[in-house]
């Protein structure tokens, strides 16, 4: 059972860590208390609020099981079979917990709705859930169950692809870290802008009904472009776990540094345009803006480089970034200076030396 | 001295994986050997500046891993024992992505393309099999100009045919100056390759085995 949890629930939260980064970033720093309470409220009494509850949960479903059918097929999955051993009886019940395991966030999520349901006495429209819940576990332990019935006894050939460029790929580091996050972790990157690019919409449309200055969207914007931390974290681990050999490669430390700055430099453009697009702020403004950002992700990747990784105790690291940088916006420190600090004690950090060498 | 190695530490977590005061080798091609998991390739990727570790590494008796860090990585090449690449990227794309980055020139990656026998260079990696990967990593550690090679089990998944033409690079190379750290469970005598001493990986440091 441990094995299962290990290698197949832990696996998934493991890989899809950005995107789950990304849509708490957006649930818990975008939508307020009041917000997250609307929307339980609607699920539990609108007319199709327990429909889209249920589609909402099955889409999640879905990829859970499609994560399940395309791991299980990888080579060194193989011992996974060993599973078919199992008596029925026993299989059923682990594949049973199995799902549970991936169904974990809509569990907690069915937490929060009741404890929403006793506050506004709404219990009786609560029932529909727990049979959600019985449909879903079934769903992805006979998903696992078909899997295991039909094992790829092949190596899959990605030989042919749906994308196919008119010219030769570039040899490019940038080229090729972006294409890796379309081909590799289109989830996280589409999860990813969504989020980004709701978050400045939603900033743009507050900065629009008021008089602000700069400060308002810098403090908005600031959290749109640190929502990128997921993809930030994705191509962190590009450069250091999918082809770590590529640090064996002759490159100055100033180049190094330079393709993270051009692969942030590019991953930033979706939400800056929605900014622009909205046209309540002048191009000059826009520019710091942007700045503004790409040296946020640029410190940050800069401590995920240092911490080899995203440390447990990182939220709270970020969490007191983003509020001592609020600070400093709110006391009026000029954009362009915190963006040139950032920048040029990015590029200091990142030199090797002392101890330990780490580009 | 061709490398130096002084207060080498390296370290997984609070593990200590290796712990090597001092080790100096000059021209030769050297046998290092260990039980699985003893550090090897630990320390050949460290050798590599692709970990961080503290002590210090020399190349040459100047080229210093962390104060000259692209001066050494061209002189240093490495073929992992097991080579992961984007899968998405063909031999072609890597092959001219590498040769950039080790000045390497055209004729030389053509002449080892070929030598190789690598006619799959548009095929994506994800669709390769790993003697077909292992022969692309064998081709890309002899490209450019180094002083050192480190093949890491050089042997595995590869074909007797592409074996013959690993075995005649290393002597070519090696006659041209070039010095080899070999790791490998299988003997390198038996195919006419002498090597000038073996080394041991035990208690995280290198021992030489006429000392054992």
């Amino acid at each position: 059972m441990k094995m299962l949890l290990i290698s197949t629930v832990s696996a998934f939260f493991r890989q899809r860590a950005g995107t789950f980064l990304v849509l708490l970033g957006v649930l818990f720093g975008f939508l307020s208390a009041n917000e997250h309470h609307a929307f339980a409220v609607f699920f539990l009494t609108g007319t199709y609020g327990m429909l889209s509850l249920f589609v909402m949960w099955l889409i999640y479903s879905l990829l859970c099981g499609q994560f399940l059918i395309n791991t299980w097929k990888l080579p060194e999955y193989t011992f996974i079979f060993h599973a078919r051993t199992w008596p029925a009886l026993i299989r059923a019940r682990r594949f049973a917990v199995q799902a549970l395991g991936f169904l974990q966030p809509i569990l907690y999520y069915g937490i929060y709705l009741l404890v929403v349901a006793i506050q506004d006495k709404l219990l009786a429209r609560l029932w529909p859930v727990i049979p959600f819940y019985v449909v879903l576990m079934l769903l992805l332990a006979v998903t696992a169950e078909w899997r295991l019935r039909k094992p790829v006894l092949y190596v899959p050939a990605k030989g042919k692809s749906i994308i196919k460029w008119p010219f030769r790929r570039p040899v490019s580091w940038l080229c090729w870290s972006m294409e890796w996050l379309v081909r590799e972790r289109g989830i996280t990157l589409l999860v990813g802008k969504l989020g980004t690019m709701l978050v400045a919409a939603g900033t743009m449309l507050y900065y629009s009904t008021g008089e602000y200055d700069i400060r308002m969207p810098a403090v908005g914007m600031s959290l749109a472009y640190l929502l990128n931390l997921g993809l930030s974290l994705e191509l962190y681990r590009w450069e250091s776990e999918i082809w770590l050999w590529g640090r064996s490669l002759p490159v100055p430390v100033w180049k190094r540094w330079g393709r993270v700055v051009a692969a942030h430099i590019v991953l930033i453009v979706p939400e800056t345009l929605v900014v622009l697009r909205t046209g309540a702020l002048g191009f000059a403004d826009v520019a710091q803006l942007y700045l503004l950002g790409l040296t946020i992700l640029i410190v940050s990747h800069l401590y995920l480089y240092k911490k080899s990784g995203l440390p447990e105790n990182a939220m709270q690291v970020f969490l007191f970034g983003f509020v001592g940088l609020t600070l400093l916006i709110l006391y009026k420190i000029p954009l362009l200076l915190l963006s040139a600090c950032g920048l040029v004690f990015s590029l200091y950090a990142s030199w090797p030396r002392g101890r330990y060498c780490r580009k | 001295m061709v490398l130096e190695i002084s207060r080498l530490r390296q370290r997984y977590g609070e593990r200590e994986v290796l712990s090597i005061p001092s080790f100096g080798i000059e021209k030769g091609i050297y046998w290092i050997q260990g039980e699985n998991g003893a550090g090897k390739s630990t320390l050949f990727r460290t050798l590599a500046g692709m970990l961080p570790f503290e002590g210090s590494v020399r190349l040459d008796g100047k080229y210093d891993l962390k104060k000259d860090p692209v001066e050494y990585r061209l002189r240093l090449n490495l073929g992992e024992a097991e080579p992961l690449y984007p899968s998405f990227l063909t031999p072609a794309d890597l092959i001219a992505f590498v040769a950039e980055a080790q000045k390497a020139s055209r004729e030389q990656s053509d002449r080892l393309t070929e030598a190789f026998g690598i006619n799959y260079l548009e095929s994506p990696f994800g669709s390769c099999s790993s003697g077909m990967v292992k022969k692309v990593s064998l081709l890309l550690a002899f490209l450019g100009d180094p002083s050192i090679i480190i093949l890491d089990e050089p042997l595995i998944t590869i074909d007797r045919e592409a074996r013959e033409v690993l075995f005649e690079l290393i002597k070519e190379y090696h006659r041209n100056g070039v010095t080899f750290l070999l790791s490998s469970h299988q003997l390198f005598e038996q195919e006419g390759l002498h090597v000038s001493q073996s080394f041991r990986l035990k208690n995280k440091t290198l021992i030489a085995t006429d000392a054992l």
